[in-house]
Protein backbone atom coordinates (compact mmCIF):
# COMPACT_ATOMS: atom_id res chain seq x y z
CA UNK A 1 0.00 0.00 0.00
CA UNK A 2 2.65 2.39 1.12
CA UNK A 3 4.77 1.32 -1.84
CA UNK A 4 2.13 2.09 -4.46
CA UNK A 5 1.49 5.53 -2.99
CA UNK A 6 5.21 6.19 -3.23
CA UNK A 7 5.14 5.12 -6.89
CA UNK A 8 2.28 7.50 -7.60
CA UNK A 9 4.06 10.37 -5.90
CA UNK A 10 7.31 9.65 -7.72
CA UNK A 11 5.50 9.48 -11.09
CA UNK A 12 3.78 12.78 -10.47
CA UNK A 13 6.97 14.46 -9.38
CA UNK A 14 9.14 13.09 -12.20
CA UNK A 15 6.59 14.00 -14.90
CA UNK A 16 6.07 17.41 -13.33
CA UNK A 17 9.82 17.97 -13.33
CA UNK A 18 10.22 16.89 -16.97
CA UNK A 19 7.24 19.02 -18.02
CA UNK A 20 8.30 21.96 -15.88
CA UNK A 21 11.87 21.94 -17.15
CA UNK A 22 10.77 21.67 -20.82
CA UNK A 23 8.22 24.40 -20.24
CA UNK A 24 10.80 26.66 -18.67
CA UNK A 25 13.26 26.05 -21.52
CA UNK A 26 10.54 26.82 -24.07
CA UNK A 27 9.49 29.96 -22.26
CA UNK A 28 13.09 31.11 -22.10
CA UNK A 29 13.66 30.20 -25.76
CA UNK A 30 10.57 32.03 -26.98
CA UNK A 31 11.86 35.19 -25.34
CA UNK A 32 15.50 34.66 -26.27
CA UNK A 33 14.93 33.56 -29.85
CA UNK A 34 11.98 35.78 -30.70
CA UNK A 35 12.16 37.13 -34.22
CA UNK A 36 10.97 40.65 -34.85
CA UNK A 37 8.54 40.80 -37.75
CA UNK A 38 7.51 44.02 -39.40
CA UNK A 39 3.90 44.75 -38.34
CA UNK A 40 3.38 46.42 -41.72
CA UNK A 41 3.57 43.01 -43.43
CA UNK A 42 0.35 41.92 -41.74
CA UNK A 43 -1.27 45.28 -42.46
CA UNK A 44 -0.36 45.13 -46.15
CA UNK A 45 -1.53 41.53 -46.27
CA UNK A 46 -4.91 42.57 -44.87
CA UNK A 47 -5.26 45.03 -47.77
CA UNK A 48 -4.48 42.43 -50.44
CA UNK A 49 -7.27 40.26 -51.87
CA UNK A 50 -5.72 37.11 -50.31
CA UNK A 51 -6.85 34.96 -53.22
CA UNK A 52 -3.27 33.59 -53.51
CA UNK A 53 -3.70 33.52 -57.30
CA UNK A 54 -0.01 34.09 -58.04
CA UNK A 55 -0.61 36.69 -60.76
CA UNK A 56 2.01 38.99 -59.21
CA UNK A 57 4.71 36.35 -59.54
CA UNK A 58 4.88 35.57 -55.82
CA UNK A 59 3.58 32.24 -54.53
CA UNK A 60 1.10 33.80 -52.10
CA UNK A 61 -0.37 37.12 -51.00
CA UNK A 62 1.72 36.85 -47.81
CA UNK A 63 4.92 36.59 -49.88
CA UNK A 64 3.91 39.64 -51.91
CA UNK A 65 3.12 41.60 -48.74
CA UNK A 66 6.60 40.81 -47.44
CA UNK A 67 8.17 41.85 -50.76
CA UNK A 68 6.23 45.13 -50.86
CA UNK A 69 7.29 46.04 -47.32
CA UNK A 70 10.91 45.12 -48.15
CA UNK A 71 10.71 47.41 -51.16
CA UNK A 72 11.32 44.51 -53.55
CA UNK A 73 7.89 44.77 -55.13
CA UNK A 74 5.84 47.73 -56.25
CA UNK A 75 2.62 48.61 -54.39
CA UNK A 76 0.86 48.22 -57.74
CA UNK A 77 2.14 44.64 -58.15
CA UNK A 78 -1.25 43.15 -57.29
CA UNK A 79 -3.20 43.09 -60.54
CA UNK A 80 -6.27 41.72 -58.85
CA UNK A 81 -6.70 44.49 -56.29
CA UNK A 82 -6.30 47.22 -58.90
CA UNK A 83 -6.27 50.90 -58.17
CA UNK A 84 -7.91 51.01 -54.74
CA UNK A 85 -5.61 48.33 -53.30
CA UNK A 86 -2.51 49.96 -54.74
CA UNK A 87 -3.44 53.32 -53.24
CA UNK A 88 -4.21 51.85 -49.83
CA UNK A 89 -0.93 49.93 -49.77
CA UNK A 90 1.10 52.92 -50.93
CA UNK A 91 -0.45 54.95 -48.13
CA UNK A 92 0.31 52.25 -45.58
CA UNK A 93 3.99 51.97 -46.46
CA UNK A 94 4.36 55.67 -47.20
CA UNK A 95 5.31 55.33 -50.84
CA UNK A 96 3.33 58.42 -51.82
CA UNK A 97 1.74 58.60 -55.25
CA UNK A 98 1.59 55.51 -57.40
CA UNK A 99 1.42 55.41 -61.14
CA UNK A 100 -1.07 52.91 -62.36
CA UNK A 101 -0.61 50.94 -65.50
CA UNK A 102 -3.49 50.45 -67.91
CA UNK A 103 -5.71 47.68 -66.66
CA UNK A 104 -5.78 44.54 -68.76
CA UNK A 105 -8.28 41.83 -69.47
CA UNK A 106 -7.79 38.32 -70.79
CA UNK A 107 -9.17 37.47 -74.22
CA UNK A 108 -9.63 34.18 -76.04
CA UNK A 109 -8.52 34.74 -79.62
CA UNK A 110 -10.78 32.27 -81.39
CA UNK A 111 -14.32 32.51 -82.72
CA UNK A 112 -14.57 29.00 -84.08
CA UNK A 113 -17.01 27.26 -81.76
CA UNK A 114 -18.48 23.84 -82.54
CA UNK A 115 -20.99 25.32 -84.99
CA UNK A 116 -18.37 27.28 -86.94
CA UNK A 117 -15.33 25.03 -87.06
CA UNK A 118 -15.20 21.30 -87.81
CA UNK A 119 -13.80 18.29 -86.03
CA UNK A 120 -11.44 15.64 -87.35
CA UNK A 121 -12.85 12.79 -85.28
CA UNK A 122 -15.12 11.96 -82.36
CA UNK A 123 -13.15 12.28 -79.18
CA UNK A 124 -14.53 10.49 -76.16
CA UNK A 125 -11.59 10.60 -73.75
CA UNK A 126 -10.92 12.82 -70.76
CA UNK A 127 -12.54 16.24 -71.17
CA UNK A 128 -9.28 18.16 -70.92
CA UNK A 129 -7.46 20.32 -73.48
CA UNK A 130 -4.04 18.86 -72.63
CA UNK A 131 -5.39 15.33 -72.93
CA UNK A 132 -7.12 15.84 -76.28
CA UNK A 133 -3.99 17.45 -77.66
CA UNK A 134 -2.15 14.16 -77.14
CA UNK A 135 -4.56 12.39 -79.48
CA UNK A 136 -3.47 13.31 -82.99
CA UNK A 137 -2.97 16.96 -82.06
CA UNK A 138 -6.56 17.50 -80.94
CA UNK A 139 -9.90 16.71 -82.50
CA UNK A 140 -10.35 20.18 -84.01
CA UNK A 141 -9.46 20.48 -87.70
CA UNK A 142 -8.01 23.94 -87.12
CA UNK A 143 -4.51 23.57 -85.74
CA UNK A 144 -4.62 26.92 -83.97
CA UNK A 145 -8.13 27.31 -82.59
CA UNK A 146 -9.76 26.69 -79.25
CA UNK A 147 -10.00 23.02 -78.28
CA UNK A 148 -13.21 23.72 -76.36
CA UNK A 149 -12.53 21.48 -73.35
CA UNK A 150 -12.34 24.36 -70.91
CA UNK A 151 -8.95 24.12 -69.19
CA UNK A 152 -9.05 27.90 -68.84
CA UNK A 153 -12.47 27.79 -67.18
CA UNK A 154 -11.16 25.26 -64.67
CA UNK A 155 -8.07 27.41 -64.05
CA UNK A 156 -10.03 30.61 -63.36
CA UNK A 157 -10.16 31.23 -59.62
CA UNK A 158 -12.40 34.27 -59.94
CA UNK A 159 -15.37 32.60 -61.60
CA UNK A 160 -14.90 34.94 -64.55
CA UNK A 161 -14.98 32.30 -67.31
CA UNK A 162 -17.62 29.96 -68.54
CA UNK A 163 -18.19 27.88 -71.67
CA UNK A 164 -20.70 29.22 -74.15
CA UNK A 165 -23.31 27.00 -75.79
CA UNK A 166 -21.08 26.98 -78.84
CA UNK A 167 -18.19 25.54 -76.80
CA UNK A 168 -16.05 28.63 -76.54
CA UNK A 169 -14.89 30.15 -73.26
CA UNK A 170 -16.47 33.52 -72.47
CA UNK A 171 -14.73 35.98 -70.18
CA UNK A 172 -16.81 38.09 -67.82
CA UNK A 173 -15.50 41.67 -68.06
CA UNK A 174 -16.59 42.54 -64.56
CA UNK A 175 -14.99 39.52 -62.94
CA UNK A 176 -11.74 39.16 -64.90
CA UNK A 177 -8.82 40.49 -62.88
CA UNK A 178 -6.08 39.65 -65.41
CA UNK A 179 -4.35 37.16 -63.11
CA UNK A 180 -3.09 35.18 -66.11
CA UNK A 181 -4.07 31.71 -64.85
CA UNK A 182 -6.10 30.97 -68.00
CA UNK A 183 -3.26 32.16 -70.24
CA UNK A 184 -0.93 29.63 -68.65
CA UNK A 185 -3.53 26.86 -68.70
CA UNK A 186 -4.22 27.08 -72.45
CA UNK A 187 -2.12 24.49 -74.36
CA UNK A 188 -2.87 26.25 -77.67
CA UNK A 189 -1.69 29.61 -76.26
CA UNK A 190 -4.65 31.47 -77.74
CA UNK A 191 -5.49 33.49 -74.63
CA UNK A 192 -3.63 36.74 -74.00
CA UNK A 193 -4.09 40.16 -72.50
CA UNK A 194 -5.65 43.13 -74.25
CA UNK A 195 -6.17 46.59 -72.74
CA UNK A 196 -9.56 47.01 -71.09
CA UNK A 197 -10.18 50.00 -73.34
CA UNK A 198 -9.76 47.93 -76.53
CA UNK A 199 -12.88 48.07 -78.73
CA UNK A 200 -11.99 45.68 -81.56
CA UNK A 201 -10.23 42.32 -81.63
CA UNK A 202 -8.99 39.99 -84.33
CA UNK A 203 -10.81 36.92 -83.11
CA UNK A 204 -8.51 34.31 -84.64
CA UNK A 205 -5.05 32.83 -84.22
CA UNK A 206 -4.57 30.91 -87.45
CA UNK A 207 -1.38 31.12 -89.46
CA UNK A 208 -2.76 28.89 -92.24
CA UNK A 209 -3.32 30.09 -95.81
CA UNK A 210 -6.65 31.77 -96.58
CA UNK A 211 -8.06 29.09 -98.88
CA UNK A 212 -7.57 26.35 -96.32
CA UNK A 213 -8.99 28.45 -93.49
CA UNK A 214 -12.13 29.14 -95.55
CA UNK A 215 -12.72 25.39 -95.84
CA UNK A 216 -12.37 24.56 -92.14
CA UNK A 217 -13.78 27.56 -90.29
CA UNK A 218 -16.61 30.00 -90.95
CA UNK A 219 -15.02 32.82 -88.97
CA UNK A 220 -11.30 32.21 -89.49
CA UNK A 221 -8.97 34.91 -90.83
CA UNK A 222 -8.16 34.37 -94.51
CA UNK A 223 -5.41 36.98 -94.58
CA UNK A 224 -7.11 39.19 -97.20
CA UNK A 225 -5.51 42.37 -95.77
CA UNK A 226 -8.72 44.42 -96.31
CA UNK A 227 -8.56 45.55 -92.70
CA UNK A 228 -4.99 46.70 -93.09
CA UNK A 229 -5.99 48.87 -96.06
CA UNK A 230 -9.14 50.15 -94.37
CA UNK A 231 -7.41 51.23 -91.18
CA UNK A 232 -7.04 55.02 -91.31
CA UNK A 233 -4.58 55.40 -88.39
CA UNK A 234 -2.47 52.45 -89.70
CA UNK A 235 -2.97 50.52 -86.46
CA UNK A 236 -3.22 47.16 -88.26
CA UNK A 237 -0.21 45.31 -89.59
CA UNK A 238 -0.12 41.85 -91.11
CA UNK A 239 2.01 39.23 -89.40
CA UNK A 240 2.03 35.61 -90.68
CA UNK A 241 -1.29 35.99 -92.55
CA UNK A 242 -2.91 37.48 -89.48
CA UNK A 243 -3.67 41.13 -88.70
CA UNK A 244 -2.23 42.52 -85.48
CA UNK A 245 -3.88 45.57 -83.90
CA UNK A 246 -1.72 48.16 -82.21
CA UNK A 247 -4.08 49.46 -79.51
CA UNK A 248 -1.98 52.59 -78.95
CA UNK A 249 -2.94 53.74 -82.46
CA UNK A 250 -6.45 52.31 -82.76
CA UNK A 251 -9.15 54.99 -82.71
CA UNK A 252 -12.08 52.54 -82.63
CA UNK A 253 -13.50 53.74 -85.97
CA UNK A 254 -14.77 50.19 -86.64
CA UNK A 255 -13.80 50.33 -90.33
CA UNK A 256 -11.93 47.01 -90.01
CA UNK A 257 -15.03 45.37 -88.53
CA UNK A 258 -17.10 46.59 -91.49
CA UNK A 259 -14.72 45.37 -94.20
CA UNK A 260 -13.81 41.98 -92.75
CA UNK A 261 -15.42 39.39 -95.08
CA UNK A 262 -15.16 36.53 -92.58
CA UNK A 263 -16.40 38.53 -89.58
CA UNK A 264 -13.12 37.63 -87.89
CA UNK A 265 -12.57 41.13 -86.59
CA UNK A 266 -15.33 41.92 -84.13
CA UNK A 267 -16.33 44.81 -81.95
CA UNK A 268 -16.38 44.10 -78.23
CA UNK B 1 32.47 0.82 -35.04
CA UNK B 2 31.20 -2.16 -37.02
CA UNK B 3 28.21 -2.34 -34.76
CA UNK B 4 27.33 1.32 -35.37
CA UNK B 5 27.59 0.78 -39.12
CA UNK B 6 25.40 -2.28 -38.91
CA UNK B 7 22.85 -0.36 -36.84
CA UNK B 8 22.61 2.33 -39.51
CA UNK B 9 22.33 -0.12 -42.42
CA UNK B 10 19.80 -2.12 -40.50
CA UNK B 11 17.68 0.95 -39.70
CA UNK B 12 17.77 2.18 -43.30
CA UNK B 13 17.18 -1.02 -45.24
CA UNK B 14 16.39 -4.09 -43.21
CA UNK B 15 14.17 -2.56 -40.55
CA UNK B 16 12.96 0.38 -42.61
CA UNK B 17 10.52 2.22 -40.39
CA UNK B 18 7.90 2.83 -43.01
CA UNK B 19 8.09 -0.20 -45.23
CA UNK B 20 8.92 -2.95 -42.73
CA UNK B 21 7.76 -1.66 -39.37
CA UNK B 22 4.78 0.29 -40.79
CA UNK B 23 5.37 3.36 -38.64
CA UNK B 24 4.79 6.89 -39.88
CA UNK B 25 2.41 5.87 -42.66
CA UNK B 26 0.51 9.15 -42.37
CA UNK B 27 3.30 11.45 -43.60
CA UNK B 28 4.44 8.70 -45.97
CA UNK B 29 1.14 8.96 -47.83
CA UNK B 30 0.47 12.61 -47.10
CA UNK B 31 3.73 14.30 -48.02
CA UNK B 32 4.88 12.01 -50.83
CA UNK B 33 3.10 13.74 -53.71
CA UNK B 34 6.11 15.83 -54.75
CA UNK B 35 9.86 15.19 -54.52
CA UNK B 36 10.63 18.69 -53.16
CA UNK B 37 8.25 18.38 -50.25
CA UNK B 38 9.40 14.86 -49.45
CA UNK B 39 13.04 15.98 -49.24
CA UNK B 40 12.04 18.76 -46.82
CA UNK B 41 10.00 16.37 -44.73
CA UNK B 42 12.78 13.75 -44.80
CA UNK B 43 15.38 16.21 -43.57
CA UNK B 44 13.07 17.32 -40.75
CA UNK B 45 12.50 13.69 -39.76
CA UNK B 46 16.23 12.82 -39.79
CA UNK B 47 16.92 15.86 -37.64
CA UNK B 48 14.10 15.13 -35.25
CA UNK B 49 14.73 11.39 -34.88
CA UNK B 50 18.44 11.82 -34.18
CA UNK B 51 17.85 14.39 -31.46
CA UNK B 52 14.82 12.62 -30.03
CA UNK B 53 16.76 9.35 -29.78
CA UNK B 54 19.54 10.96 -27.79
CA UNK B 55 17.29 12.95 -25.47
CA UNK B 56 14.81 10.17 -24.77
CA UNK B 57 17.68 7.78 -24.08
CA UNK B 58 18.93 10.22 -21.44
CA UNK B 59 15.45 10.61 -19.96
CA UNK B 60 15.02 6.84 -19.74
CA UNK B 61 18.45 6.16 -18.27
CA UNK B 62 18.70 9.02 -15.79
CA UNK B 63 15.10 9.61 -14.73
CA UNK B 64 12.72 6.76 -15.49
CA UNK B 65 14.96 3.80 -14.57
CA UNK B 66 16.49 5.14 -11.32
CA UNK B 67 13.04 6.07 -9.98
CA UNK B 68 11.45 2.80 -11.19
CA UNK B 69 8.75 4.60 -13.18
CA UNK B 70 9.41 2.96 -16.58
CA UNK B 71 5.65 2.74 -17.18
CA UNK B 72 5.70 6.50 -17.77
CA UNK B 73 7.84 5.94 -20.86
CA UNK B 74 5.23 6.80 -23.50
CA UNK B 75 3.90 9.99 -21.95
CA UNK B 76 7.33 11.21 -20.88
CA UNK B 77 8.77 10.60 -24.36
CA UNK B 78 5.91 12.36 -26.13
CA UNK B 79 6.23 15.30 -23.77
CA UNK B 80 9.96 15.57 -24.29
CA UNK B 81 9.84 15.10 -28.08
CA UNK B 82 7.12 17.72 -28.49
CA UNK B 83 9.01 20.22 -26.34
CA UNK B 84 12.25 19.43 -28.17
CA UNK B 85 10.77 19.99 -31.63
CA UNK B 86 9.17 23.22 -30.46
CA UNK B 87 12.53 24.36 -29.11
CA UNK B 88 14.38 23.43 -32.29
CA UNK B 89 11.82 25.33 -34.33
CA UNK B 90 12.39 28.48 -32.30
CA UNK B 91 16.16 28.19 -32.61
CA UNK B 92 16.00 27.57 -36.36
CA UNK B 93 13.63 30.49 -36.75
CA UNK B 94 16.21 32.73 -35.11
CA UNK B 95 19.46 31.54 -36.63
CA UNK B 96 18.49 30.46 -40.13
CA UNK B 97 15.35 31.78 -41.87
CA UNK B 98 16.21 29.79 -44.99
CA UNK B 99 16.36 26.50 -43.07
CA UNK B 100 13.14 27.53 -41.36
CA UNK B 101 11.53 27.99 -44.76
CA UNK B 102 12.70 24.55 -45.86
CA UNK B 103 11.75 22.61 -42.71
CA UNK B 104 9.30 24.99 -41.08
CA UNK B 105 5.97 23.53 -42.06
CA UNK B 106 7.14 19.95 -41.59
CA UNK B 107 8.53 20.20 -38.07
CA UNK B 108 5.19 20.64 -36.26
CA UNK B 109 3.82 17.73 -38.30
CA UNK B 110 6.26 15.27 -36.79
CA UNK B 111 6.18 16.33 -33.15
CA UNK B 112 3.82 13.55 -32.24
CA UNK B 113 4.61 11.25 -35.13
CA UNK B 114 4.54 7.57 -34.26
CA UNK B 115 7.78 6.90 -36.14
CA UNK B 116 9.66 9.36 -33.95
CA UNK B 117 8.15 7.92 -30.79
CA UNK B 118 8.68 4.43 -32.20
CA UNK B 119 12.41 4.89 -32.70
CA UNK B 120 12.75 6.23 -29.15
CA UNK B 121 10.96 3.25 -27.62
CA UNK B 122 12.73 0.69 -29.83
CA UNK B 123 16.08 2.14 -28.78
CA UNK B 124 15.26 1.35 -25.17
CA UNK B 125 13.92 -2.13 -25.99
CA UNK B 126 17.10 -2.97 -27.90
CA UNK B 127 19.23 -1.97 -24.88
CA UNK B 128 21.28 0.45 -26.98
CA UNK B 129 23.81 2.74 -25.35
CA UNK B 130 23.74 6.48 -25.98
CA UNK B 131 25.81 6.45 -29.16
CA UNK B 132 24.00 3.43 -30.60
CA UNK B 133 20.65 5.04 -29.88
CA UNK B 134 21.62 8.24 -31.67
CA UNK B 135 22.92 6.33 -34.68
CA UNK B 136 19.79 4.22 -34.80
CA UNK B 137 17.71 7.40 -34.72
CA UNK B 138 19.74 8.86 -37.57
CA UNK B 139 19.50 5.64 -39.61
CA UNK B 140 15.76 5.42 -39.03
CA UNK B 141 15.40 8.98 -40.28
CA UNK B 142 17.43 8.25 -43.40
CA UNK B 143 15.37 5.11 -44.00
CA UNK B 144 12.17 7.15 -43.71
CA UNK B 145 13.53 9.72 -46.15
CA UNK B 146 14.55 6.99 -48.58
CA UNK B 147 11.08 5.45 -48.52
CA UNK B 148 9.46 8.87 -48.88
CA UNK B 149 11.69 9.84 -51.80
CA UNK B 150 11.10 6.59 -53.69
CA UNK B 151 7.38 7.02 -53.15
CA UNK B 152 7.38 10.66 -54.26
CA UNK B 153 9.34 9.77 -57.41
CA UNK B 154 6.86 7.05 -58.28
CA UNK B 155 3.85 9.25 -57.55
CA UNK B 156 5.15 12.07 -59.75
CA UNK B 157 5.26 9.58 -62.61
CA UNK B 158 1.85 8.20 -61.67
CA UNK B 159 0.32 11.62 -62.36
CA UNK B 160 0.97 10.97 -66.04
CA UNK B 161 -0.11 7.34 -66.04
CA UNK B 162 -3.55 6.11 -67.08
CA UNK B 163 -4.90 4.75 -63.80
CA UNK B 164 -8.39 3.26 -63.55
CA UNK B 165 -10.70 5.76 -61.90
CA UNK B 166 -11.43 3.52 -58.93
CA UNK B 167 -7.75 3.34 -58.04
CA UNK B 168 -6.86 7.01 -58.49
CA UNK B 169 -5.24 8.85 -55.59
CA UNK B 170 -4.80 7.05 -52.29
CA UNK B 171 -5.76 3.48 -53.38
CA UNK B 172 -2.98 3.21 -55.97
CA UNK B 173 -0.62 4.77 -53.42
CA UNK B 174 -1.37 2.00 -50.94
CA UNK B 175 -0.87 -0.66 -53.60
CA UNK B 176 2.51 0.84 -54.46
CA UNK B 177 3.42 1.09 -50.79
CA UNK B 178 2.68 -2.61 -50.35
CA UNK B 179 4.78 -3.53 -53.40
CA UNK B 180 7.63 -1.38 -52.08
CA UNK B 181 7.30 -3.10 -48.75
CA UNK B 182 7.55 -6.51 -50.39
CA UNK B 183 10.62 -5.32 -52.30
CA UNK B 184 12.26 -4.15 -49.08
CA UNK B 185 11.65 -7.61 -47.56
CA UNK B 186 14.43 -8.70 -49.90
CA UNK B 187 16.92 -6.98 -47.60
CA UNK B 188 16.06 -9.29 -44.72
CA UNK B 189 19.04 -11.58 -44.16
CA UNK B 190 21.51 -9.00 -45.49
CA UNK B 191 23.22 -9.04 -42.12
CA UNK B 192 23.76 -12.58 -40.78
CA UNK B 193 22.65 -12.93 -37.17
Amino acid sequence: MNNSIMTIIISIISLAVIGGVSGAILAYASAKFSVKTDPRVDEVLSLLPRANCGACGYPSCAALAEAIVDGKADPTACKVGGESTAKAIAEKIGAGKVELKERLIARVFCGGGTSKSGRKFDYSGIKDCDAVLLVGGGDKICGYGCLCYGNCVKACKFDAMKMSDDGLPIIDRDKCVACGKCIVSCPRKIISYIPRSARVVVNCCTKDKGGYVRKICKVGCIGCKLCEKACAPCAITMNDNLPVINYDKCNACMECVKVCPQKTIIAI
Amino acid sequence: MTKLFLIIVSAILINNFVLIKFLGICPFVGVSSAVDASIGMGMAVIFCMTLASSVTWAIQTYILVPFHVEFLQTIAFILVIAALVQFIEMVINKISPSLKKALGIYLPLITTNCAVLGVAILNIRSNFNFLEASFNGFGAGVGFTLALLIMAGIRERLDMAPIPRALKGVPITFIIASLLSVAFLGFVGLIPE
